[in-house]
């Protein structure tokens, strides 16, 4: 049957234009990350060293330090975004015209810029004539005088904010859409049944909707691991090195101090990071045939 | 339960204004950034470090950024040809991509997913550097062409996702019908498949359209001054003065203008193509 | 491919047309330059030091610069030199935070692309493989390097050779409000007591923040160039001679717990101080939230520039050196941004000559004369002067105050940061401990800690064989 070779024409050229773009540069940076090459030294690849590049991260605090980060960003951000994104997606999936007509509009922060929205923030955190701080103080006298960008905690806080107000509409929207796509004969079946709303929402929304939770999770942990302008534009891993991110101090070590062979490695071990979790949440979505 | 109607209508009444309250709330925190970067980019530079809401509007921070010495207009033109370029191979290859999953048995098929997806997990910076020694060596450096080949190893791998998502939705007795009336499985795929999951198509071109887009990392590092893209060039709005808010937020509104209005227009079908693959 | 196919046909067929129109217009072009040239242009092509009969006719160069009104000014006024020589020249602009990046990408993309590119000297040593050493060329044309102030001379040398010419360079002062001091009866700080002092005077008796600082990481370490004068002034060094950290010495203490101390301690800085960058904390100023702020001498034509600031401040403005630390006298920080010709160019003789060119005297005193006159546009104005006789040139420091002659004084107690290639990551281990001392780490500890991340820098390079 010409299926049998159609199937693999059709998926030839996705896969060799994947192939050459993730996975040839992805080799041969574990190839430079066993050599020994800074780019101020020379603008060929210098020995090869082995695994001492590996060797050393194990012992750079600051690797560690990023890698704390790191995980403290993600976690903070998709537990925040998937609560957050759940409670307004209960709260916007009601059939009602004005909600529909903002449920249109809250798409528009997904299109925007994070870079823009990075250096925004910086602008609008400023203590002196930022919109935030002022409004914030305005709502909550307790934080009127808190330096948004200045101590390690608050600036995390920032960080985390600029990656959740891009991302919280795009989330709650999918919630939305998986809402509103759900039966409604369950719902009246369990409010006859006298359900209380808590007791629908775990016993069978969070149920029903569990395949797009965890595309939803995927997708946020994919973009918060991803994170880089606005690191650049709004803290730069500051203050101290409270939020630099590995994504950053990777950039750091290759872009800035031009050590290629130690920045490839401490990519790589972001990236077995990285693909350990994609396996899980493969694993999950798998088991949950969600994805078939 | 014997509740008096009234206590009832009271705690209705009650419930419905903390929801138009809450509501409120939403739509104050995500629009009002927003507001205040339109707002800023109308300002005339004494009042941008104010918080004037009333003040001349101007466009001089439109005009400063598309002439001289700033002159975004190239930029913005890059940022044109390398996200149609983009869009234009790397749709219609994940659609083929994603039929070819959505529809046949294929051996090892959740590994592929897998691969396919992951290669989303891998940090982009570790990618950066060996693409620039190998744009280098194929004196590609600096032009759209070198961007649109990174930019489809951004796009492609969420393009197929999404489309076999809402691929999987559709259901295949059309096309079989199709099949059995003598069409080709190439032609089901081109004339019915398209048809039909035209808003699948639309979400996953548009979804990648903002990516490519708004992508920074790599023309910041691929691009000298031929090839650069708007979201680079909005660096050059801070310059070592610091940032010139007021311009930058007028090219941050060019900038964003287009991916708005493409988003708005496909809203409908936007995040239904997300979902409907998943659930049924 | 196809591109560049059809580029090769174009320039062959410019080149051609280049050859026919030089074979066949050479009476039209001697004529050109007898009638124009015949008095001036000798002259002024000595004066320069640049070569005669214009050998390099037809090159054009390509310049790598970040944005300064300085170089909009250059730039609009580089047709002279294209009329001297026949060489043309192009300005590409980058930001100043991807200028480094940029440039080490273009050395290892070693493809001659840009010809002349604009460094800042501390990343002299990180670049010195991709630049070409300029000594010879300096010898063969008597190039006179001594009008250049001492630190500006360290900086563009590098283990004994030289790699640039400075072209832009800051030195630091302290700007402050004239109408606030007037109104407490308070004069200018000499030292970090007195400043201190009026920083709390102005914090306690007025709404105006005393003094705005920047304790904030990154730009490339801006939270450092406060924090040395500090330290040097305090005998205090962020090396010893065996490059063997001594910041978190007895001096480094003590100097960097006086530096926090302002925001800590006397809460006489603004509360924003802690996460501000060197721009913001200038803005404070201008804005009319703060009284005093120190740093590049260059933020004077911003803070004195009516449209730029609230009302009331621009023409308030006065400015003094920065204080010294009682009894040890001062130790400034200072940086240039010299012209470096690429290794990779295959324009260099061009280069060299537009080199020659942009550093005469004249250009850099007419560019400033225009700005503080006013007769040119504003995003040519810019104050910015490198070389010793101008800054003692009386007109200039007639039409400024004698800000030069602060700016020459400051410079002459200047230093420089480490040369090192390593400075990039040093800088951003320092930057990141000052700014986690602001927002209320432990001195001591942080920069115990700091030392240690910095020795094990060093080693890794290969400095304690």
């Amino acid at each position: 049957m010409r299926d049998k070779y159609l199937k693999y024409i059709l998926l030839l050229p996705a896969l060799i234009v994947i192939a050459a773009t993730s996975f040839y540069p992805f080799i041969q940076s574990f190839w430079i990350s066993l050599h020994n090459w800074n780019l101020m030294n020379s603008l060929t690849m210098g020995p090869f060293i082995g695994l001492s590049n590996y060797v050393q991260a194990f012992h750079d605090s600051g690797f560690w330090n990023s890698v704390k980060v790191t995980l403290i960003f993600t976690g903070l951000t998709v537990v925040l975004s998937l609560t957050i994104s759940m409670a307004i997606a209960l709260l916007l999936s009601k059939n009602k015209p004005y909600l529909s007509v903002i449920r249109g509009l809250l798409i528009i922060p997904f299109a925007m810029s994070p870079a823009l929205i990075g250096f925004s923030w910086r602008f609008m955190l400023n203590p002196e004539y930022g919109l935030f701080s002022k409004l914030l103080g305005a709502v909550f006298p307790p934080l009127a005088n808190v330096q948004w960008l200045g101590q390690p905690t608050y600036a995390m806080v920032a960080l985390v904010s600029v990656i959740l107000w891009m991302w919280i509409p795009f989330i709650s929207l999918t919630l939305v859409s998986g809402r509103m796509s759900l039966p409604g004969d369950v719902f009246e079946a369990a409010r006859v049944d006298g359900a209380s709303p808590f007791q629908t929402f775990i016993h069978i929304t969070l149920p029903l909707l569990r395949p797009i939770i965890l595309i939803a999770v995927i997708l946020q942990t994919m973009f918060a691991l991803k994170a880089f302008d606005p690191v650049v534009t709004l803290t730069q891993g500051g203050p101290g090195v409270s939020t630099s991110i590995l994504n950053y101090s990777v950039y750091q070590t290759a872009f800035q101090f031009f050590n290629m062979g130690y920045a490839s490695a401490l990519g790589y071990l972001l990236a077995v990071i990285l693909v350990i979790l994609a396996a899980f949440y493969m694993r999950l979505l798998v088991k949950g045939e969600g994805w078939r | 339960m014997s509740t008096p109607a009234g206590t009832n209508r009271a705690f209705k009444t009650v419930y419905s204004c903390l929801e138009y309250l809450a509501v409120a709330i939403i739509v104050l925190i995500f629009f009002v950034p927003i507001a205040w970067i339109v707002l800023t980019a109308f300002k005339p530079s004494q009042d941008v470090y104010t918080l004037k809401l009333f003040f001349t509007p101007t466009l001089a921070n439109f005009r400063a950024i598309f002439s001289y010495p700033l002159d975004f207009g190239p930029y913005l033109l890059n940022s044109f040809i390398v996200t149609t370029a983009t869009l234009v191979i790397g749709i219609p290859i994940s659609l083929f991509a994603a039929y070819s999953l959505s529809r046949f048995k294929i051996a090892g098929k959740q590994g592929l997913l897998f691969w396919i997806l992951s290669t989303q997990f891998i940090p982009p910076v570790i990618i950066a550097l060996p693409f620039f020694i190998l744009f280098r060596n194929l004196g590609l450096l600096d032009t759209r062409i070198s961007l649109i080949i990174v930019n489809l190893c951004i796009i492609i791998p969420f393009a197929i996702w999404l489309i076999k998502g809402f691929l999987d939705g559709i259901p295949t007795d059309i096309e079989e019908a199709a099949l059995i009336d003598g069409c080709s499985r190439f032609g089901v795929l081109t004339r019915i498949i398209v048809a039909l999951a035209k808003p699948g198509i639309l979400t996953a071109t548009v979804f990648c359209f903002v990516l490519s887009w708004n992508e920074f990392m790599f023309p910041l590092i691929l691009s000298r001054q031929n090839a650069t893209t708007l979201p680079v060039a909005l660096m050059l709005l801070n310059a070592e003065k610091g940032v010139i808010w007021e311009q930058m937020a007028a090219a941050g509104i060019v900038l964003v203008i287009p991916s708005v209005i493409l988003v708005l227009l496909v809203r409908k079908h936007f995040v239904q193509g997300l979902t409907l693959g998943a659930l049924d | 491919m196809v591109k560049i196919k059809r580029l090769r046909v174009l320039v062959s067929i410019a080149l051609s047309l280049v050859m026919v129109g030089a074979l066949a217009g050479c009476g039209t072009q001697n004529q050109q330059g007898t009638k124009a040239g015949a008095s001036s242009t000798p002259t002024t092509l000595t004066t320069y030091g640049l070569l005669a009969n214009k050998p390099f006719t037809g090159q054009t160069i390509r310049i790598l610069l970040p944005n300064a009104n300085q170089y909009n000014a250059i730039q609009a006024r580089t047709s002279e030199f294209t009329n001297l020589t026949g060489i043309k020249v192009d300005y590409i602009y980058v930001p100043y935070g991807n200028l480094l990046q940029k440039i080490t990408t273009e050395g290892v993309a070693n493809t001659g692309y840009y010809d002349v590119v604009n460094y800042q000297d501390s990343w002299g040593p990180s670049l010195k493989n991709y630049l070409q050493p300029l000594d010879s060329l300096v010898a063969r044309d008597k190039v006179n390097l001594s009008k250049y102030p001492s630190a500006y001379r360290q900086g563009i040398t590098i283990d004994g050779q030289t790699y640039g010419i400075p072209l832009r360079g800051h030195t630091q002062m302290l700007f402050y409000r004239k109408d606030i001091f007037q109104k407490l009866n308070l004069t200018p700080p000499t030292t970090w007591t007195e400043l201190e002092n009026d920083a709390t005077t102005i914090s306690q008796k007025t709404n105006t923040n005393g003094i705005a600082m920047y304790y904030g990481k990154g730009n490339d370490g801006q939270n450092l160039a406060l924090w040395t004068d500090y330290l040097w002034s305090n005998g205090g060094n962020i090396f010893d001679s065996q490059w063997k950290p001594i910041f978190n010495n007895q001096q480094g203490v003590q100097a960097t717990q006086r530096y926090v101390d302002l925001l800590l301690k006397d809460k006489a800085a603004a509360p924003g101080s802690v996460s501000f960058n060197e721009y913001d904390a200038f803005n404070s100023v201008a804005q009319g939230k703060s009284a005093m702020v120190m740093g590049w001498w260059w933020h004077y034509s911003d803070l004195t520039n009516p449209k730029a600031t609230a009302p009331g401040v621009a023409s308030n403005i006065g400015f003094v050196s920065i204080p010294q630390w009682q009894g040890q006298g001062t130790a400034t920080y200072a940086i240039d941004l010299p012209l470096g010709i690429m290794k990779d160019s295959k324009h260099q003789a061009a280069a060299w000559e537009y080199l020659k060119w942009v550093s005469n005297p004249d250009l850099e005193k007419n560019i400033v004369m225009d700005s503080l006159t006013n007769t040119s546009p504003s995003d040519q104005h810019d104050i910015v002067i490198v070389q010793t006789p101008n800054l003692q040139d009386t007109e200039l420091n007639k039409l400024s105050n004698g800000f030069y002659a602060i700016g020459a004084k400051s410079l002459a107690s200047s230093r420089i940061m480490p040369q090192t290639p390593q400075w990039p990551q040093v800088s951003d281990v320092l930057s990141a401990a000052i700014s986690s001392i602001a927002s209320g780490a432990p001195v001591q500890a942080t920069l115990d800690q700091a030392a240690n991340s910095v020795q094990t820098i060093m080693q890794n390079a290969g400095y304690y064989k």
